[in-house]
This record gives structure tokens, sequence and C-alpha cells, in this order.
């Protein structure tokens, strides 16, 4: 009998990595891709989302060491949008790369244009575009299926496209839920990321610029406090980040009611991207319900 | 192929940095490459203009920089390759904010020395 246990373990301990090497390595560069590619491909793959807790993975370059990491990946998930830019400064396999936003680039949220020269260059014109797509949530159900179609090349099309629904029907249930938000009157937000929520909802969001998870300085309170004489109906402001308790101190003061509303860039430490989403969303419902 | 690799290259670069362009919106693009022991390092605003002054800044896998040197306004600036076994970050800094990068990993160095010499 311990002979035969000791062949079955042997057995499974040399199959074992085998059957890792032939699941789909994927990196993605956001959280929320990685969410999606787990609900669709579930254990035919590894899905890894290297960026480090305490660093924006917008913003973040990753070490060379990770990035020859992204460069064995059979896909490596991108948001578009201009978020995780580093992935435009490397060599990415192109076949690997799949541009989540692509089909709807058209529909991305232009942000700022700078205009200037470069010597006797002329000027020109640089745009910048909104790049938390996610947070309309039509827009992440296309997200979604353009990992979808990345995954149909590795693992069997009814497989993926069975989850591919159940994942969309649970974006459109979110979807549904934003369309029900309504205010007349504009909400704040500690950093400019909501645009997609803004524009989907139909409600209006201004925004400080405020690091994340930070006490605001003196200055950026009286920056605010100027906001709030240009905007005297505000009564909701959004924190992108879990506040400190003197920040949240310093909302509740202005009489605002503060939100948490969590942009899911990281993998939240509680549940997964879609109960952060709905908490998200029952926590705004409530504010505006509530605001006078 | 030895005769082709001049057009691989260019090919290569053009496609790196158009690539590249959508990202940069406020940036210049940088392209890296290696030749044997040389380090190759382009840079060009979207114009196509090349910059004239800056300054070539090359970082190890742990970046520590190993390497500095003035922008000399060619299109293709030829450096000593330095070591490159944790990989190299090259970095032009033009000021005013303007600047790009290109990552070249321990694969792409070694796969770009395995082809043929022109």
């Amino acid at each position: 009998m311990k002979t035969w246990f000791l062949c079955l373990s042997l057995f499974w301990w040399a199959l074992t990595p085998a059957l890792a090497q032939d699941r789909v390595t994927i990196y993605t560069v956001s959280y929320p891709l990685a969410y999606f590619a787990e609900r669709l491909a579930g254990d035919e793959a590894r899905v890894f989302f290297p960026a480090p807790q305490d660093r924006d993975p917008a913003f973040w370059r990753p070490p060379i060491a990770v990035i020859a990491d992204y460069q064995e990946a059979d896909l490596i998930l991108l948001n578009g949008a201009g978020y995780a830019d580093w992935t435009a400064n490397a060599s990415l396999p192109r076949a690997a790369l799949v541009d989540t936003s692509r089909a709807f680039r058209s529909r991305l949220i232009e942000t700022e244009s700078i205009t200037h020269s470069h010597g006797g260059d002329g000027e020109h014109t640089h745009a910048a575009v909104a790049s938390h797509v996610w947070l309309d949530f039509q827009l992440a159900a296309e997200q979604a299926e353009a990992v979808a179609d990345a995954l149909k090349r590795f693992l069997p099309a009814e497989k993926i496209e069975a989850e591919l629904s159940a994942l969309q029907a649970d974006l459109n249930r979110l979807d549904q839920q934003v369309m029900k938000l309504t205010s007349s009157a504009p909400l704040l937000a500690s950093h400019p990321r909501y645009q997609y929520l803004a524009r989907r909802s139909g409600l209006t969001i201004e925004s400080v610029e405020w690091p994340a998870g930070e006490t605001p300085t003196e200055s950026q309170w009286q920056a605010l406090d100027a906001l709030l004489v240009q905007w005297p109906q505000v009564r909701v402001f959004l924190w992108e980040a879990e506040p400190t308790a003197d920040a949240q101190r310093g909302i509740v003061e202005r009489g605002l009611t503060a939100v948490w509303f969590d942009l899911a860039d990281h993998r939240p430490a509680e549940g997964d991207f879609m109960t952060r989403m709905e908490k998200n969303l029952n926590a705004l419902q409530q504010a505006l319900d509530e605001a006078p | 192929m030895t005769v082709l690799r001049p057009f691989l290259r260019l090919w290569l670069s053009l496609l790196a940095l158009t690539v590249a362009m959508p990202a940069l919106g406020h940036g210049l693009n940088v392209f890296a490459s290696v030749e044997g022991e040389t380090l190759i390092v382009e840079s060009k605003f979207s114009s196509g203009r090349v910059p004239q002054v800056g300054t070539v800044r090359i970082y190890d896998g742990y970046d520590v920089l190993v390497h500095e040197t003035e922008v000399t306004g060619e299109s293709a600036m030829r450096l000593p390759l330095p070591d490159w076994s944790t990989g190299l970050k090259v970095e032009v800094d033009i000021g005013d904010g303007h600047d790009g990068y290109w990552i070249l990993t321990p694969a792409d160095v070694r796969r770009q020395q395995a082809e043929p010499e022109s």
C-alpha cells in the first residue's frame, strides 16, 4: 500500500510541472484585466499582475527582470489609453500583445492638451486621454471580449464564450446600477480618475489632484475651499484611495459626504473586482440618496 | 541576412518609434539596439527632428547609472556596450521635461548579438 502511495505521489510530482507548463501564461498591466482573464480562463491559465500594492500601476515602470517575464508570456493584456506606458518602451512580442481598448479607441476621453514648441520645431499639441476605462462597465465588457478573443487562440472557444456571457452579465448588472445614479449637483473627487463613470452615468464629477492615501496640505485644503465657493451645491466627495483619519475629518467638517470609490487598479484586500465595484456603487448611491 | 541587417534594424527602429509614439505624448521617442559590442541609441521628436543637445544615461537592471554622455546630434549614436547581464535602460533627457527611454532585457541583447554582423 505504501509503495502504491509512493508511486502515485511520484507520478503527480512529476506531472504537476508539466501540467503547469501547459497552462496559458498571462501577464496584465492592471487588476481588472487580471480579474477578467481569471474569470474567463479559470484554472487553464496562470495570470500574473506583478505591480506592487504601493505603486500606481498606471505609472509603474517594472524592473527589467519583470519585463523579461512579460516577454515570456503567451498573452500580455494591455489596458491601452496611455495606461502603463512603459509597454511602448520595451520589445514585447507582438503576437502576445492584446490592446483591450483598441476596439473603442474613438470613444476614449481626451483629458488635456499641451501646446508648446521645441526650439525651431514649431508649435505642436500633445493630447492625453483618461485611462480608467473600466469604470464605464460597458467598456469593461468590451475589454473582457478582447481578452476572450485572445484566449480562444489557446483554449476551447465554447468554454470561453460561456464564461464571457456570465462575466458580461455581471458587468451589465453593474452598468444598470450606474445608470440609476442621479444628482443635480456636481460631485468632487480627490483625483481626476472618474471620467468614464461620469460620462456613462451623466454625473458631473469635478476633481482636485491630491496624492492617494495622504492627508492634504493646508494649501490643498484652501484650494478645495475655493472650489466649494465656486460650486456651493457639492455634497459628495469621492476618495480614490482609503483616506487618512485627518483627511476624512476635513471633508466631513466641510459638510460633505465622503465615499471611498476604489478604482480597483489593484486586487482588493477582500473580495474581487465585482464585489469591490458593487460596494463602491452602493456607497455612492446611498450618499447621493442622503445628500440634501 | 547580412545584407538585410541594416534595413532590418531601420525597419525595427521605425516600428518601435511608431508604436511608442501614442504613449509618449509629451516625450521623446527613444530606441536602442545592440550590434556586437556596440549600443546604438536613436532619439527623435515626433516631427522626425533629432535632438541636438541633451544627455544620454544608461542604467543597469538595478537602476544604477553605468554610463552618461552628451547627445551628439547624430540620428544614431554608437556607444560601447556596458555590462548588460541584468539588462539596460537607455534614457535620453533633453531638458524641460522632455525625455524618453528604451529598455533592453538580457534576452533582447542576446538575440540581437546573435544576429550576424553587417
